[in-house]
């Protein structure tokens, strides 16, 4: 057990240390320059220019130069922390279904449609503070539910694949949400396609005005906390990691498997429904999508990474919107395009999730870990 | 060249999750000769003979055959090289004949499809040769269990096996069938072939085998001449201390019923009927048990007794109340019943959970474990540290995961929660299967003390030895109906219960009473 969940960290660990190293090749030829210098010196001047980028890809989040010293990024840390609550939501979302071992893959149409819908509470609705926020949230959230009951439903009612229902359903929340916000909730004055400007009091409180760093973080922290303690401490979290770990054994023992079923996917769509809306009314203070963010995406990422367990959620969110942000901040400075982080994100899931990758260590482990009991007992081995 | 055919040297195999099988075990088989590989279940018998065909590859040692080191890396290699092995659970197509699943892979064409009557005159060539008759044009799915390992056996036979491995062939069959294998095997041998035979069952081996190899835990514990050992050296050599399997149990005195099924039929997907019918009453206070040839029904019956499926036309008293409207275990175990499933990786546990997690699956929502919805871990563990003690479950402590333990130590667990739940009846379906011999004594030993305690028991298992020990009153189940009923287990053996259980002899209703 012990030795498992180390292997467990070493594989993350190795998976990033690979991907980090592809990403540093991958910048190295495009720095490679053009033109008829002499190899050596191309290369030469590739290294110096990699150097730099992936200095910047490293630590731009946190540090930047200023006048010969590196001084604390305030920008670029907000940035981190603002784009790591959307993905942070979607990820517990993930990591809930994914432990009853259902996979459903709807956030992304779940939060979308909760924005969208809700985007019109946060316009129109009274202005209170605190309040308003709160029941904008919840209607968002009861939207993600109700979306993500759907294929719940088809599941449990006819045991329709609940990958496929909410994977077609991710487009009609994507085309219902945007149809809602061009119709009704439209900005006319706007230059481009978004809704009205959501009323003052609907927005979340800032935690920093000049960059925008809004609650949101406090809310996704808090959630993480709140689901571990579902899923670890309560007879309701226990239920869901039965049927998820042996459903059979689960029904077996006289719980009712299709209700858990269902629940689990209500509450893994109402956190989804939220994650769109706080970005939401944390940030742009208007709904400005026009295409789907993939955050539900990334919550799959982050929950693979987090191995479903919620108090590793926030961990895995501020990974990924970490290197995120380092390579937008590469792309700024140099002309290597962000979209490289993009091979780093699918090579770290790949070494993750590829069972084979190091098992053999694993298993050499385990061998000599087994050989070198048996050897210690046999001196001491008494007839029974 | 050595006068032994195989030898297997210090061969360690070390499985991904960690169990150590095999620590340095020696197999000698010399030619022509029956070698039984004896040892207790989880001894690691049946991990050696995966690795002799080459379905497992050792962590460490070598093998000879014919006094040459091979390389077995596969199951094709093996039969290469000679060697063939029969299954516990068979590998044949049930919708094919006979003739064609002996001729599968390697059968004789013309043109595009199979030449049939050059494989009948093939099959038949080697059947003939070795006294082993087979219906060849009838379908498998049609054949009797031991039809069909005798048609294993020709499978090998006709791919060119001298070394045939059985793998616990009897664990299948009734006393009849074993004696009809037996002579197949002493035929086998008096061609040239040399085979090894798994088992526990030491009574087989006297009578079969010419030469013993015991294995105990892993390793190998001793080999020996069977005409030179009693039953008793060898159990002692297989489990390590002297046993006493014999069980003192004062005679049942039943009660009320409380358990009463009527008429139960039931229709399996593809069509075949399971149950025809069938009737049942347990009272309080006794074990009932039941025996029959595997797949004869029991294994619908225990799901519709059990809440687990729902049959198609009759009903389930418990205790008097209809269950007609429960549609989920937990209504059953709600009444008052506790259930020992056959298939306890798949019903009895969650192997990936810990012990703890496994052993309050059926009452965490109730105090002490739990309050107001939250889980009590500190009482649970407590509980959990209490049956591990109480039931000798052999573990570092409640938090390891149940996949780390052995099979004997996994049906303790299950056993432990389902003894432990304060029901009035019992259903026990196959309880010491796969498990080692001390294990499956202190289930039956704790089956007994249950009927003491008023507790209604329905032992189903396929192990007649235990049923004849444990059971106050048996029935045999045959293609989905009751064909006998014994009030006086005294007066009956193996031998009665298999002509019954082969469908050979039948009661009449009369003859069985009123108690079913």
């Amino acid at each position: 057990m012990k030795s498992t969940k180390r292997y467990e960290v070493y594989r993350t660990a190795i998976a990033i240390a690979i991907a980090l190293a592809l990403g540093y090749i991958l910048i190295l030829l495009s720095a490679f320059p053009k033109g008829d210098m002499a190899f050596f010196d191309k290369l030469k001047s590739a290294i110096k220019d990699a150097n730099d980028a992936f200095r910047t890809f490293l630590i731009s989040p946190v540090l930047k130069h200023r006048r010969g010293h590196w001084v604390f990024n305030l920008r670029g840390f907000i940035q981190w922390i603002n784009e790591s609550v959307p993905i942070m939501i979607t990820g517990l979302a993930v990591s809930l279904i994914f432990t009853a071992r259902h996979f459903n893959i709807g956030a992304e149409g779940q939060l979308f449609l909760g924005a969208a819908i809700a985007t019109g509470a946060a316009i129109y609705f009274p202005s209170i503070p605190i309040i308003t926020p709160i029941i904008v949230i919840l209607i968002a959230s009861m939207v993600g539910a109700a979306w993500s009951a759907i294929p719940g439903y088809l599941k449990s009612k006819w045991n329709a694949s609940e990958v496929v229902t909410s994977l077609m359903l991710n487009y009609v929340a994507l085309y219902m949400g945007l149809f809602i916000i061009k119709t009704f909730l439209r900005d006319p004055n706007a230059g481009q396609l978004v809704s009205l400007k959501f009323s003052d009091s609907a927005t979340l409180f800032l935690l920093n005005d000049r960059y925008r760093w809004h609650s949101g973080i406090l809310i996704a922290l808090a959630l993480s906390f709140a689901l571990w303690f579902v899923m670890k401490k309560t007879t309701w979290g226990y239920k869901v990691r039965l049927i998820g770990n042996n459903k059979h054994f689960a029904y077996y023992s006289g719980i009712n498997t299709q209700k858990t079923f269902f629940q689990v996917h209500l509450l893994s769509g109402a956190i989804a429904g939220t994650a769109g809306i706080i970005e939401l009314l944390g940030y742009y203070g208007r709904f400005v999508w026009l295409y789907s963010p993939g955050y539900g995406w990334d919550g799959i990422i982050i929950a693979t990474l987090a191995r479903n367990n919620p108090i590793y959620v926030p961990v895995a969110a501020l990974f990924l919107s970490y290197i995120r942000v380092g390579a937008k901040t590469m792309g700024r400075y140099t002309n290597i395009p962000p979209e490289m982080v993009a091979i780093l994100q699918a090579t770290i899931i790949l070494l993750v999730t590829a069972e084979a990758f190091l098992s053999q260590m694993k298993q050499r482990a385990i061998e000599k870990e087994a050989k070198h009991t048996e050897e210690a007992i046999v001196g001491g081995e008494t007839n029974e | 060249m050595s006068e032994y055919v195989l030898e297997m040297r210090n061969i360690w195999k070390v499985y991904p999750n960690g169990v150590t099988a095999n620590k340095g075990v020696n197999l000698k088989v010399k030619k022509g000769e029956i070698h039984a590989l004896l040892g207790e279940n989880g001894a690691g018998k049946s991990t050696l003979m995966k690795i002799l065909f080459g379905f497992e590859r050792p962590t460490e040692g070598e093998i000879y055959y014919n006094g040459e080191l091979v390389n077995i890396n596969s199951p094709y290699k093996a039969i290469e090289l000679g060697i063939g092995m029969v299954h516990q659970h068979f590998m044949l197509v049930p919708s094919l004949t006979v003739v064609e699943n002996v001729v599968l892979g390697m059968e004789p064409r013309k043109g595009l499809s199979i030449d049939l009557k050059k494989s009948i005159e093939f099959v038949e060539n080697e059947m003939n040769k070795y006294g082993l008759p087979v219906p060849l044009k009838e379908k498998v799915k049609d054949i009797s269990v031991g039809m069909k390992q005798r048609v294993e056996i020709i499978k090998t036979l006709v791919r060119g096996a001298d070394l045939i491995i059985l793998d616990e062939p009897t664990a299948v069959l009734t006393p009849q069938e074993t004696v009809e294998l037996f002579k197949a095997l002493k035929n086998l041998t008096k061609a040239g072939k040399t085979v090894i035979f798994i088992t526990h069952k030491l009574n087989e081996v006297k009578e079969i085998a010419d030469r013993i190899t015991v294995l105990r835990r892993g390793k190998t514990i001793g080999e020996a001449e069977v005409k030179n050992i009693t039953e008793k050296d060898m159990s002692r050599m297989m489990v390590g201390r002297d046993v006493d399997i014999e069980i003192d149990k004062t005679p049942a005195k039943p009660g009320k019923i409380v358990l009463e099924a009527k008429n139960l039929e039931y229709t399996r997907f593809d069509g075949v009927k399971m149950l025809k019918g069938v009737n049942l009453k347990l009272r309080e206070g006794e074990i009932l048990g039941i025996a029959g040839v595997e797949g004869n029904g029991q294994t619908e019956l225990v799901d519709i007794i059990t809440g687990m499926d729902k049959p198609e036309n009759g009903e389930i008293f418990i205790f008097g109340k209809n269950m007609k409207e429960a549609d989920n275990p937990y209504e059953f175990r709600k009444i008052g019943m506790s259930f020992i499933p056959a298939d306890r990786m798949l019903h009895g546990v969650s192997k990936e959970d810990t012990i703890e997690e496994n052993l309050i699956s059926d009452r965490f929502n109730r105090a002490p474990f739990s309050k107001k919805g939250v889980l009590k871990y500190n009482k649970i563990t407590e509980f959990a540290k209490r049956m591990i003690k109480e039931f000798d479950i052999r573990t570092d402590g409640p938090k390891t995961a149940v996949k780390m333990l052995s099979g004997g130590n996994i049906q303790k667990v299950v056993v432990a929660r389902e003894f432990t739940s304060n029901s009035k009846i019992i259903v026990a379906d196959q309880p010491t299967r796969g498990i080692d011999i001390a294990a499956a004594d202190f289930i039956r030993r704790r089956l007994v003390k249950e009927r003491d305690n008023n507790v209604a028991v329905l032992l189903i298992s396929s192990d007649l030895t235990e049923l004849l020990e444990v059971s106050d009153r048996i029935l045999v189940i045959y293609h989905g109906e009751f064909v006998a009923h014994f009030e006086n287990i005294k007066e009956i053996d193996e031998q009665i219960l298999g002509e019954y259980m082969l469908g050979i002899k039948k009661m009449s209703k009369e003859e069985m009473g009123d108690l079913i």
